[in-house]
């Protein structure tokens, strides 16, 4: 159990400050604009706090994941594993992604996989954007 | 003071910055000149802008409204110089461009080693929610897809030539743009200080369905809304040079139509005020090219790559003590919603099992 107030509640209360007791008082437009982008900013990661107090360890969980689906998918042998692979598994799975054979199999599957950690991340970040897979003027 | 929303960089303060000013338009134009004031202009995360009032002429008390425009101490990958883009306007006005003129080019005015220049101040609207969303716009978003499409054409009607932009090789037949395009993806992914896998994917399709036989010309390499200055009545003109390169005449054709440009318009894919079969429709009656949708998506998967690595860029701005707008780190967080449209562009052309 966190002390109260935990980093969410804190990060709320300063965009509450941000956004309502200093505005009034800002008068320079392009401050005023920049207070309103801090605020939002504070807003936000406090609902990314609340929803996901632990982002880098899912990250790492997802990276891993994929990984491991990348290797099942490509034939043996192929993009063995670097250093990197089991101190930060984005960067295995990034570098894997560059050099492996060209596979389509393996590369429509990590499209899907790739999309839900980054519907997640936009639900949190952006609520208002849309998510719909398609659009009447694609 | 700190000047661009709080540069770190030397900058002057705004009162030395006014008797500079003086000093080079007295220099430039005249000896009459004042400069009657000086003062900041938001809205450019990349370049300095700033608002200037000028009494030009010898016999008048009437002041000239004038922006100058500064190199920052901090630029976003691909961005030329003040000195190169001042030279590049006056092709594109040569071309019959509606852009306004590059005048009276100066180094360090606003701190060492940074070109700067002036141009007339424009009436009109240059914010993009603005004339997407207002109703006094709604004359004007009516008519500016047919002048849009025509200074896009002017632009493509610019052929390439060595030593205009800080680009070799441009006019060798071997020039490539989709390639030279994927080198660009590829060295600015590299630079990223993490790695994004979702980019990485979205460059293997990229590779895997490049376009061949295109054209190179003279692309703007911004043509969005937030570039165009718009009136009640229509297009007063286009802005901000500061990353046109040479390239494919699609290339600009799928910049305007990106999501992030069209505010939150989605069932108007060019700019938020078109349809797209209207804009390449629009964009063909003007040039008389032909315009291939796939080339454009490809492009537009193409674009929304290296707008996600700019937003990534221009948080790096931020953090590496650069610039201290902490609007850099707002747009930093958003380069997710342009992974995300990559991918989804690639999955509506079929994924990787079409390439």
């Amino acid at each position: 159990m966190l002390e109260r107030p935990d980093p969410a509640a804190l990060l709320e209360a300063l965009a509450r400050f941000l956004a309502e007791d200093l505005r009034t008082a800002v008068e320079r437009p392009d401050l005023a604009y920049r207070l309103r982008i801090a605020a939002h900013l504070c807003g936000s990661l406090a609902a990314q706090w609340r929803s996901e107090p632990d982002e880098s360890s899912r990250t790492r969980l997802e990276a891993e994941g994929m990984l491991r689906q990348l290797r099942a998918e490509l034939p043996p042998g192929t993009a063995p594993d670097s250093d990197q692979a089991h101190r930060d598994p984005t960067v295995e799975l990034a570098r894997r992604i560059r050099t492996a054979p060209y596979d389509a199999a393996a590369f429509d599957a990590l499209l899907a996989a790739l999309r839900e950690p980054l519907a997640r991340r936009l639900r949190l970040r952006n609520p208002r954007f849309d998510l719909a897979e398609r659009f009447e003027d694609d | 003071m700190l000047l661009d929303g709080g540069t770190v960089a030397a900058a002057v303060s705004l009162t030395e910055l006014r008797a500079r000013i003086e000093a080079h338009l007295r220099e430039a134009v005249g000896p009459w000149v004042a400069v009657d004031s000086v003062a900041p202009l938001g809205g450019g995360a990349c370049q300095e802008l700033f608002a200037v009032s000028a009494r030009l002429e010898r016999d008048t008390h009437e002041p000239a409204a004038l922006v100058l425009r500064s190199d920052a101490p901090s630029a976003l990958w691909g961005s030329i110089g003040r000195d190169v883009e001042a030279r590049l306007i006056e092709v594109a006005r040569a071309a019959g461009v509606q852009t306004p003129p590059a005048l009276w080019l100066a180094r360090d005015l606003v701190r060492p080693g940074a070109w700067a220049y002036f141009m007339p101040r424009l009436e009109g609207e240059t914010l993009g929610r603005r004339i997407v969303h207002e109703p006094r716009f709604e004359a004007a978003r009516a008519r500016l897809l047919e002048p849009l499409a025509e200074q896009l054409g002017r632009i493509h009607s610019v052929a390439p030539r060595e030593g205009l932009l800080p680009e070799p090789g441009v006019s060798d037949s071997n020039h490539d743009p989709p390639r030279a395009a994927l080198e660009r993806l590829r060295q600015r992914l590299d630079a990223l200080p993490q790695p994004r896998p979702a980019l990485e994917l979205a460059l293997r399709w990229l590779e895997a369905r490049a376009p061949t036989d295109s054209e190179t010309v003279l692309c703007h390499g911004d043509f969005r809304m937030g570039n165009f200055v718009v009136g009640e009545q229509g297009l007063v003109a286009v802005l901000d040079w500061e990353f046109a390169h040479w390239g494919a005449p699609a290339e600009d054709l799928a910049w305007i139509c990106m999501r992030d440009w069209r505010f939150g318009r989605l069932d108007r894919a060019c700019a938020g005020i078109a349809r797209r079969a209207d804009w390449y429709a629009a964009y063909a009656r003007a040039t008389g090219r032909r315009v291939d949708p796939d080339e454009v998506r490809w492009w537009e998967v193409a674009s929304n790559v290296a707008w996600a690595a700019g937003c990534v860029e221009q948080g790096e701005r931020y953090l590496s003590g650069r610039s201290a707008d902490i609007e850099l780190l707002a747009i930093a967080r958003r380069a997710c919603e342009m992974e995300w449209e990559a991918l989804r562009l690639i999955g509506r052309a079929g994924g990787f099992a079409r390439a």
